[in-house]
Order: C-alpha cells, then sequence, then structure tokens
C-alpha cells in the first residue's frame, strides 16, 4: 500500500501545483476609493493582487564602479525620479471625468511598471484610456515583461480617443511587469491572473513524488 | 562655321532657353523646403525641413503655366499617397486652395500658389513629397522634395515644464561682461559665477536662418520652437510667393502641439514689446515680423490653439484703439499712444482657418485688443504694483509701456532716483510714462507663479532679455550689461523653480527643463581689457583729448583717447565693481572699468563712459514728441545736433565700422547654450538651432533618463 499512497501523494502535490498554475484571479483597478494624488500602489485591489506601481525607464546595467554597461539598457524602476506614482482625478486634470467615475492612473509623466509581486499567467488585460484627445500622436505600446525585463508581447494602441479600451486578445504566461506607456491615464486596469508557483516549488515538488516513486521501485 | 558663329549661336540658344524657362510650365518653388528640389533631385541631404510625428505644417507649391494658360489643379502626394488636391480658391471648410501667386504675377501671368493645410505624418523616416501640376491644356509638370517626420521612442520621465530664457544676442562675451561687472575676479577666479554658469550642460548652437548666416531674431527665436528653419523676418511659416503678409505655409510651433497633445500651457515674457520677433515667435504665424496689429491680435484670437495663459511686457501701443491719446504725466506732450493701422493686421483665408482651426482676422485698426482680453477672462496688470497684487489668476496680461520696456539701467536709475544729468528734473523712465515699470526677474517670477497655478499638465514659458541685443546694437555697453544682469536674475528665479529654492522655497519643479540661450550674438561684442584710468581721470581724458589723434612718431595718427585709456592683458586687471542692496552696480562708471570692443560695428563715437541718455527708441509713439524727440538719436547721423540734449559721445573718438551704417550688427557665430533640470542633458556638443527643438520634444513626448 505504501507504493500507491507515495505515488498518489506526488501525484497530488504535482496536481496541486498545476491547479495553482490554473486558478485565475480576476479584478478591475480603478484607483476611485482612494483620494487624489495619493499613491496609486494603495489601491485596494492591487494590493489584494500584490501589484505595485513604480515610475519606469530604460536604464542601463551598472558594473561594479557604478559604470554604465553598453547595451544592456532594459526597463526597470527609475531611480532619477522620487516623484510618486498617483491616482488622479483626471477631470481635475484636464482629461475629462474618468471611465470609472473619478480617478485614474496617473501616466501622463512617466511609463508606469506595473509590477506583479510573483510571475503569473497572465489570461487576460485591459485598460481603458481617459475621455480625453490628449496623449501622444504616434503609435504606443504596453509592454508584457518576464522577471529578466525581456519583452513576451508589445501591445500597440494609439492614445487621444476618448474612453478606448486596450485588451490583450491572447494569454501570456511568465509575466512579471507590464509597462505602461506614458502619455495618459489608464482607468478600469483589469487583469486576470493565474499565479505561477515558483520553479523552486514546482521542482522540488516535483522532485519530492519522483523521489517516493524511485524509492518504492527500489 | 566659325569660332564667332559658334559663340553666337550658342549665346542665342543660351538666351532663347532662358526666356522659354521663364514662360515654361514648371514648379518654382516646393515648400517645405529641400535640397532635393532645391538641386532638381541632384542632392537629397541635409534634411532641410523635420518634424516631430503629427506635428503639423502646409504643403505648398508655386506653379508658373505656359503663356496664356492657367493652372487647373495641383496634386501633392506623401510617397505614393495622394495627400491633397488643390484645384480650387479658398472655401469654407476646406484644407486645399489654389490662389494668385500675386508677388509674382506682375512678371509672371496666371502663377498660382497651390496649398494643402495643416498636414502631418506619423510616419518617421524621410518622405519624398511629390507636387504635380496640371495646366489648362492637360499638361502636367512634376517637382519632388523630401522631409523628414522624427519619431521618439519611450526612455523615461517626461519634461513638464520648459523654460527657455532667451538673451536676445547674447554671445559668450555678454556672458562674460556681466559675470566680471556682477561678481568681479580675484587672481584669475570668478568670485561668483552668474546662475547661468551654473547651469549643468553646455552646448555651442549654429544660429543660421533658412536664407543667411546670419539670422535675426524672428527666424533664430521661431528655429528654436518648430525645429525648421525660417527666413529672415519670418515666424512660424516659409517663404512663398503672394504678397500677403499673414497666408504662408505654416509649420506648428511646439506650444501649439503641446497644448493640442497634452493641454500645456503657454507663457511669454519680454522686456521688448509683446510684438516683437522673439515673443511673437512662439505663438504667431507671419512673414513680416512688422505687422504688429495683427500679431498681437492672433496672441487672444488663436489662444485656443496656444493656451497662451501669460502675456507680459511692453506694447501697449499695439492694444490702444488708434488715436488714444496720451501723455507721459511728467510734463510731456500728447501724441496718438496708438500704433493699430489696417496695413499691419490680419485676416485669414479660408484654407488656413480650416488646416489650422484659426481665426479669420479682420482689418480693424480700431479695436480695443485690452478691453478684449480682459472680457476673455484675463487679468490686466499696467505696472509693477499691479503685477505684485494680482495673485495667481487664471490668465495674466501685463503691459508696462507703449512699445519696448525701459533698459534695466534706466529703471534701477528711476528706481533709485538717479537722474540722467545734473541738471534733468525727470528720470528716463518719467520721460517714458512708466516710473513703474517692473524687472525682468519680477515679471518672470509671477509668470512662474501663474503658470504653476493654473498648468496641470505643465507650460512653456519663454522669458526674453530683449535689450541685451537692442543696447547691443546701440554699442551702448554699460546698457546691455546691465540687461544682461537683469536677466541672469530671471534665470536664477528659473533655477529656483526647479530646485524649490528663494521665492519657491519648498516647492521643487524636479520635472522642468530650463534652457539658457541667444537667438544669435549682437554687434561682435568682447572684452578687450579695462580702463587704466580713474573715472575722474577718464572724465578728464576726455575733456582734454576728445577726437584727437598723436602726434608722436611712433603712434602718429592714432586716437589719442584710446591710447590714454585702454588696458589690456596686464594693465587690465580686474574691474571692480561695487554691487548696491538692489543687486545692481552701485555706480555705472567705477574707477579702471570694464571696457568693450566691437566687431561688427557701425560708425560711432567712443569715449568709455556710460550714456546718460538712452538711444531714442524709434517704436516708441512718443519718439516724436517731448521729451523722447530729444533723446540722442544715434553716435553719427544725427551730425552732433540732437535737439536740446548734448551729443551724447561726441566728446569721444570717431571708430569707423566694420559695417555699413551706424547701428551694431549681428554676427553668424555659434552662440552657447546652457541647461538645468530634466532632460538637460538631452543637449550637448555642436547642434543646429532647429536640433534644440528635437531634444526638447524628446523630453517632453518621448522623456528622458538624462
Amino acid at each position: 500500500m505504501f507504493y500507491p499512497l507515495k505515488n498518489k501523494l506526488a501525484v497530488v502535490v504535482i496536481m496541486t501545483g498545476f491547479a495553482m498554475c490554473q486558478a485565475a484571479s480576476a479584478a478591475s483597478i480603478n484607483f476611485d476609493s482612494q483620494a487624489a494624488g495619493t499613491e496609486a500602489k494603495l489601491d485596494p485591489v492591487a494590493i489584494n493582487m500584490g501589484i505595485s506601481f513604480d515610475n519606469a525607464a530604460l536604464l542601463p546595467n551598472l558594473d561594479g564602479d557604478g559604470i554604465a554597461i553598453p547595451g544592456s539598457e532594459h526597463w526597470q524602476i527609475d531611480t532619477t525620479t522620487s516623484e510618486l506614482v498617483t491616482a488622479e482625478n483626471t477631470a481635475a486634470q484636464g482629461y475629462g471625468v474618468a471611465p470609472s467615475g473619478q480617478n485614474a492612473l496617473d501616466a501622463r509623466w512617466s511609463p508606469i511598471l506595473m509590477h506583479f509581486n510573483s510571475v503569473i499567467n497572465l489570461a487576460g488585460f485591459s485598460v481603458t484610456l481617459p475621455n480625453s484627445t490628449y496623449g501622444n500622436l504616434a503609435q504606443t505600446d504596453i509592454l508584457f515583461l518576464d522577471n529578466t525585463g525581456a519583452t513576451l508581447f508589445d501591445l500597440s494602441y494609439f492614445q487621444g480617443h476618448p474612453l478606448a479600451t486596450v485588451a490583450l486578445t491572447t494569454q501570456l504566461n511568465g509575466v512579471k511587469d507590464i509597462l505602461l506607456s506614458s502619455g495618459t491615464f489608464y482607468d478600469n486596469i483589469s487583469v486576470a491572473a493565474v499565479p505561477v508557483p515558483s520553479a523552486l516549488w514546482l521542482f522540488g515538488s516535483a522532485a519530492l513524488g519522483m523521489a517516493g516513486l524511485r524509492r518504492r521501485q527500489a | 562655321m566659325k569660332k564667332h558663329q559658334v559663340l553666337a549661336v550658342a549665346i542665342t540658344s543660351i538666351l532663347a532657353a532662358g526666356t522659354d524657362a521663364a514662360n515654361a510650365l514648371s514648379i518654382s518653388r516646393l515648400t517645405p523646403p529641400s535640397q532635393l528640389f532645391a538641386t532638381s533631385g541632384v542632392s537629397a541631404g541635409p534634411i532641410i525641413s523635420r518634424f516631430v510625428t503629427g506635428q503639423r505644417f502646409d504643403l505648398q507649391a508655386t506653379v508658373r503655366p505656359d503663356a496664356g494658360l492657367t493652372i487647373t489643379q495641383v496634386e501633392f502626394f506623401d510617397g505614393s499617397t495622394s495627400v491633397g488636391v488643390a484645384n480650387a480658391a479658398p472655401a469654407a471648410g476646406v484644407k486645399t486652395a489654389l490662389v494668385p501667386a500675386s508677388a509674382i504675377t506682375g512678371t509672371v501671368a496666371n502663377a498660382v500658389a497651390a496649398s494643402v493645410r495643416g498636414y502631418s505624418s506619423l510616419t518617421p523616416g524621410v518622405h519624398t513629397l511629390t507636387a504635380i501640376a496640371t495646366q489648362s491644356n492637360g499638361a502636367t509638370v512634376t517637382a519632388t522634395g523630401n522631409f523628414e517626420v522624427v519619431g521618439f521612442t519611450q526612455a523615461g520621465r517626461k519634461v513638464k515644464n520648459v523654460i527657455i530664457l532667451l538673451g536676445d544676442g547674447m554671445g559668450a562675451s555678454h556672458r562674460t561682461a556681466a559675470r566680471i561687472v556682477q561678481n568681479g575676479y580675484s587672481q584669475g577666479k570668478a568670485n561668483q559665477k552668474l546662475a547661468m554658469d551654473t547651469f549643468t550642460n553646455t552646448a555651442m548652437i549654429m544660429t543660421a536662418s533658412l536664407d543667411t548666416i546670419v539670422t535675426d531674431s524672428a527666424p533664430g527665436m521661431a528655429n528654436y520652437v518648430t525645429g525648421n528653419k525660417q527666413n529672415s523676418g519670418q515666424e512660424g511659416v516659409w517663404p512663398d510667393d503672394t504678397s500677403a503678409a499673414f497666408d504662408n505655409p505654416r509649420m506648428e510651433y511646439m506650444s501649439e502641439y503641446l497644448a493640442r497633445t497634452q493641454g500645456k500651457k503657454l507663457g511669454i515674457v519680454t522686456t521688448a514689446d509683446v510684438f516683437d520677433a522673439t515673443p511673437a515667435a512662439n505663438a504667431v504665424h507671419t512673414s513680416n515680423r512688422g505687422n504688429g496689429t495683427g500679431i498681437v491680435d492672433q496672441f487672444l484670437d488663436d489662444a485656443g490653439n496656444t493656451n497662451l495663459t501669460v502675456l507680459l511686457g511692453g506694447g501697449r501701443k499695439w492694444f490702444l484703439p488708434n488715436a488714444t491719446s496720451f501723455n507721459n504725466g511728467f510734463g510731456g506732450a500728447a501724441f496718438n499712444g496708438s500704433a493699430r493701422t489696417a496695413g499691419t493686421d490680419y485676416t485669414l483665408t479660408a484654407d488656413i482657418k480650416a488646416g489650422w482651426n484659426a481665426a479669420a482676422g479682420a482689418l480693424d485698426a480700431s479695436r480695443d485688443l485690452l478691453s478684449d482680453f480682459q472680457n476673455a477672462g484675463w487679468t490686466y496688470a499696467a505696472d509693477r504694483t499691479a503685477l505684485t497684487n494680482a495673485g495667481t489668476p487664471s490668465k495674466l496680461l501685463g503691459l508696462f509701456s507703449l512699445s519696448n520696456m525701459n533698459i534695466a539701467k534706466d529703471k534701477i536709475d528711476g528706481r533709485r532716483g538717479t537722474f540722467p544729468t545734473a541738471t534733468a528734473t525727470t528720470t528716463i523712465v518719467q520721460d517714458y510714462g512708466f516710473p513703474d515699470q517692473p524687472m525682468l526677474d519680477e515679471m518672470a517670477e509671477k509668470a512662474l507663479q501663474v503658470l504653476d497655478a493654473n498648468s496641470p499638465s505643465g507650460f512653456v514659458l519663454t522669458i526674453e532679455g530683449a535689450s541685451i541685443d537692442k543696447q547691443a546694437h546701440q554699442m551702448d555697453s554699460t546698457r546691455w550689461i546691465v540687461d544682461t544682469i537683469e536677466f541672469d536674475k530671471a534665470v536664477q528665479k528659473a533655477k529656483d523653480f526647479v530646485d524649490g529654492k528663494g521665492e519657491f522655497n519648498g516647492k521643487p519643479h524636479p520635472d522642468t527643463l530650463v534652457l539658457v540661450t541667444a537667438d544669435h550674438e549682437c554687434s561682435g561684442a568682447v572684452i578687450i581689457g579695462a580702463s587704466t584710468k580713474t573715472d575722474s581721470e577718464l572724465q578728464a581724458k576726455v575733456a582734454s583729448l576728445g577726437n584727437s589723434t598723436d602726434t608722436a612718431a611712433a603712434t602718429f595718427g592714432q586716437p589719442s583717447l584710446r591710447n590714454a585709456v585702454v588696458g589690456n592683458y596686464a594693465a587690465a586687471g580686474f574691474p571692480k565693481y561695487t554691487i548696491a542692496a538692489d543687486g545692481f552696480p552701485q555706480v555705472w562708471d567705477p574707477d579702471y572699468k570694464l571696457l568693450v570692443g566691437y566687431g561688427a560695428n557701425g560708425d560711432r563715437y567712443e569715449n568709455f563712459r556710460t550714456r546718460p541718455f538712452p538711444t531714442n527708441d524709434s517704436q516708441q509713439p512718443g519718439n516724436g514728441s517731448a521729451p523722447l524727440n530729444a533723446y540722442p538719436r544715434n553716435n553719427v547721423s544725427d551730425g552732433g545736433s540732437a535737439g536740446t540734449r548734448p551729443f551724447q559721445q561726441a566728446d569721444g573718438y570717431f571708430i569707423t565700422g566694420q559695417v555699413p551704417g551706424d547701428q551694431a550688427v549681428h554676427t553668424g557665430g555659434d552662440i552657447p547654450l546652457t541647461a538645468y533640470g530634466r532632460g538637460a542633458g538631452e543637449l550637448g556638443g555642436t547642434i543646429d538651432n532647429t536640433d534644440v527643438f528635437f531634444a526638447l520634444m524628446k523630453a517632453t513626448v518621448g522623456g528622458t533618463t538624462k
């Protein structure tokens, strides 16, 4: 009985991990429950989903002497500014009433890294633009980044189209950050996320199961 | 055939070809300008006309038909895509038009200017522009040019506010002279830097305009804020072949672009008349910088396109209805204080209105523009006291004199109660009728406060120290040096705004980029050394030597006054000026004073001392009435008979000018630009003045990490 039990345990562990991978949590962040001008990362839905917001910049890695390494530029938290990422009342900023009614994420002045506290698989993502014609005239991009900063997917769109919704139509796995391009506000940030257990946890649980299997076989 | 016969045939052929060419169907101008068109396809570069993605500009072609025929249409292509067909006179709501090329129709019958207004492209790269004109007999002619659209990739945080401090005519020596006078040197080191010296980044700027290596202030400013070269005397437009001054093909200003895409506000502050070239070249489109009535009307009429929010300077004469009586309040004669005329006013054709969402305009010399501003919600300040008390209204207009404001030295003398001569009973600012004028730094501070309070999406603010140039033209060294010092105090205000210091203590604005630059250098000013005399000794030398020349063999025929006074190298030492509590030199002529020479001078007399009166300003409506009519007009052309006032420099020695006339001129040398704040690192090296626009737009649209 031990063999089947141990074998079943291993299977259960692996299946549990798989199931956790697949259990999507979906929510929409609208920043309306907080005061205008406060940090966007204080939105309770964002906190609940393990999402934070930081100013982003295309910066290089630095060597041990603090010298920029050529060609190492990638999107990361902007260390050149101390400005906070805030939710703002769009109407008060001249961008019309926010799609959600009051506030929206203020990305007018900086690209923003929407940072997940763990790597996720993204089953769905969309944002709504403000009710304004302001924005960059050229095509701009929302980038989906993995945990190395590499771009997984480039979602192109045009700003300045009032109340337009920009949506991801494919599932993306292994997302750590979403780079929201600057030039506008973002509201009703909808995320359907599937948490991915850490590689170590997956490896460990799988190894445990396999070890039990092998011991029984021996 | 003999040689002379061959020659005769050749000449006849050339003449015949030339005649045919003059009358042949052709496209003689294609706008935007390009080398590809100018060289008939021989050279594609350099790319003359560049735009940021989505920046608006007009397409235009001048077409000359065959004799007796007409042009029926002109079609424009961006690459292979048709972007407009001009085949009719201007009509409401239509962005294309075919109009007579009125400047040349006297010699080329039926020549036309065909336009597509307000075009833009979102596709980065070099574009080929083609115009195909069709004649009434069905014949066609094609012309090809090019332009570039510059795209930006995101890099980081954007610059929210842009402050351009433009010292008109301010070259490197103007800066140096102000530093020496204001701060002094000790054992070879400046005791303190100017505010503009403390900026973190420096570039050298090539200042040429579209048609010359020596630019004037209109293209000198406009090139910075449109990214494109313009002709002398023109603002926000390219040249054309019509005679109207407000219908030229346009390019979009930075202020218009950022108002349209980001909701930024615009502020303009100047010590000049607000119609003057530098202030107007931030917001107004005209081929004639002198058309003041139309220029100031457009400030208000198109404020919806520029988001103009602050306008401070001189120039009330354009805002008063024609035939508004004015006197200085200190015994001066009354005169017409208005300069409004129909001849300098504007109306726009329907295609321009449609392409640029522009107001129609009207020829209305009787317009009360001051009231119109106020009725549009602007708060008006007529003097320094009103400016101080204005608070932070939503929109602020300040007009502190009829035309150009008084020069810093004369404003300071007014505040100190110093008369120009021992026998004078009125100060210079009283003579002008505006004894309570603000200094430039006071105007800058108020502008920053108002814009900060009303610009949630940021602003563009241009602050001009105008009389650095105007007094360098007059070779009035003291006045342009003091104006440069005044300008630097405004620079300090802008730096304080960034750092949250001074009047802005505790409220930093790190997302602000501040530039200090010039449109061009003026006068070829150089630091030649210092006087070897005390001021009393200098006065004695002036009295005794005047315009005499040396008789000694070694220096025979040389100016005696010059040889007695000018010290260079070690003899110059380090001039020392005492700074008064008001922040300016206590006396204008200290012992062993700084001496300046001019490489682009007109004819003049020099006695090295500060002129008691400024040169008569022809822009002032009252310059022909007492007391301004007695102000010296210039050194030479008055011939020593300048009315009741002493001819100011006739007691000096005569210097033959490098250039014709009695004024120094602009020069074509590169000028320094210094930058501070977010995005300052985008500026460096030796760059064209139009490159500055693209650096600013990268920082404000694409963002920056520098």
